[in-house]
């Protein structure tokens, strides 16, 4: 699906991480590493820091301290918005939907739209282009796009393909129409014959969580995993998203009539380190203008990485234009990959803040 | 060159060697790891940038191979 729509702004953004912060090098026993690859791999890769929330807590956690911030620094108003749009792989329950939990927090209206969306990595774009949609029918109406993931949960403690890089993060996103002449290009893709590339086997109705799922096994690289953890096929992702991913960008550019050095900043899934600078050289963009190294940071924080990204740059990004033609693009989980041109003058509010942790 | 790829194969992992005539990935001498950190050390080295079209697993499963990678690459 390749498509645009009119007039559309995304005023301010918040990002809430945990202050729980692992270090690689403090979990290298976990994993079956050789002793020669853990420094190469924390450079290559961006094993570094990441941030992990505390047990107990879930998305509509994060997401009601957020947009109660945003109430409290007057960024909104309950009585403005029209919809919030939850997108997430780790909602907090199979029912209620977690937009419904999120709104029963606040004195929103009983005509707020309230939509869950299940999706992770590539999950920002699929928010923004619903949030789009939704827009379109909400007049002076506001969506809060909340999105993020708790993955941590779900991924083994002994599993070196995902777990040095998971983290969790819920993120913001104030998204209304707005009276500025402006196209946002937008681009979905979806290859639902690899769907498994990325799964939790346990957990839905096809393989319910029994003692028996929780039994960690070891597969033929030296990961430990239960049923219950999430499985991910790194090299068919790898490549899936070099070939994939590229070629849609390119015909995105192409539909809106671009040229990809009109593109300011290219602001991707955080995947990894090296992942992204494979992908700016195949594009043959600078390095500089797609930030790879948040993952080192915050960890890969699945469909809040881009607007972590943006957060944690957001006073870089800005020193040169007030208003920025940004690509934004994700790619993962379905196997689904996607990407957003918009014009984005420099948002009233962008902020990235810690959990205050109960305990 | 091929001693030059040797002695970073070697360094990525010490505890084979890779001067035997045998196929290093279904010999389990390499994982997809060490392919990315052996991408990394090569675009270094040679100052070029392997296209992720070009990492792949059967293009790092000798030395032969990994000089038809980096000529293609140039």
């Amino acid at each position: 699906m390749i498509c645009s729509y009119n007039n559309k702004l995304i005023s301010s953004v918040i990002s809430v991480v945990p202050t729980n912060e692992i270090d690689f090098m403090d979990e290298v026993d976990n994993y079956s590493f050789p002793e020669s690859q853990h420094r190469k791999l924390a450079k290559v890769m961006g094993f570094d820091k990441r941030r992990v929330c505390y047990p107990g807590e879930t998305i509509s956690d994060y997401a009601v301290y957020g947009i109660q911030k945003l109430i409290d620094d007057k960024v909104i108003t309950e009585d403005e918005i029209g919809a919030i749009i939850v997108v997430s792989t780790t909602p907090d329950h199979f029912i209620p939907p977690t937009s419904n939990v999120i709104h029963g927090q606040f004195n929103f209206s009983e005509d707020v739209s309230c939509i869950d969306i299940l999706q992770g990595c590539p999950g920002y774009i699929i928010g923004l282009m619903n949030s789009f949609m939704t827009l379109d029918s909400l007049g002076d109406k506001k969506v809060l796009l909340v999105t993020g993931d708790m993955l941590s949960y779900r991924v083994s403690t002994r599993d070196r393909a995902s777990r040095p890089i998971v983290g969790d993060a819920v993120s913001i996103s104030v998204i209304e129409n707005t009276k500025e002449i402006n196209t946002s290009y937008c681009s979905i893709k979806n290859s639902g014959k690899s769907a498994f590339a990325v799964y939790i086997p346990a957990g839905g109705l096809r393989m319910p969580i029994t003692p028996e799922t929780t039994i960690e096994t070891e597969d033929e690289f030296g990961n430990f995993r239960s049923k219950n953890d999430l499985v991910m096929n790194g090299d068919l992702v790898f490549n899936f998203i070099i070939n994939e991913t590229p070629i849609m960008i390119e015909e995105l550019i192409k539909y809106a009539n671009m040229d990809i050095k009109e593109i300011d900043y290219f602001l991707c899934h955080q995947s990894s380190n090296f992942t992204l600078k494979k992908m700016a050289d195949r594009l043959g963009v600078s390095r500089k203008l797609m930030p790879n190294d948040i993952v080192s940071i915050y960890g890969n924080s699945s469909s809040a990485s881009i607007p972590v990204t943006f957060c944690h740059y957001f006073n870089d990004l800005y020193t040169e234009k007030d208003t920025l033609k940004i690509m934004f693009a994700g790619f993962g989980i379905g196997l689904t990959w996607g990407a957003v041109i918009c014009d984005m003058p420099k948002p009233q509010y962008c902020k990235l803040i810690n959990y205050p942790h109960k305990n | 060159m091929k001693e030059e790829i040797i002695a970073i194969l070697t360094e990525l992992r010490p505890e084979f060697d890779f001067t035997e005539d045998v196929n290093y990935i279904e010999q389990g001498m390499l994982d997809s790891f060490d392919i990315v950190s052996l991408v990394d050390s090569l675009d270094e080295k040679y100052n070029i940038s392997i296209s992720g079209l070009d990492i792949i697993p059967e293009n790092f499963s000798s030395v032969e191979a990994i000089i038809r990678t980096l000529e293609k690459n140039k």
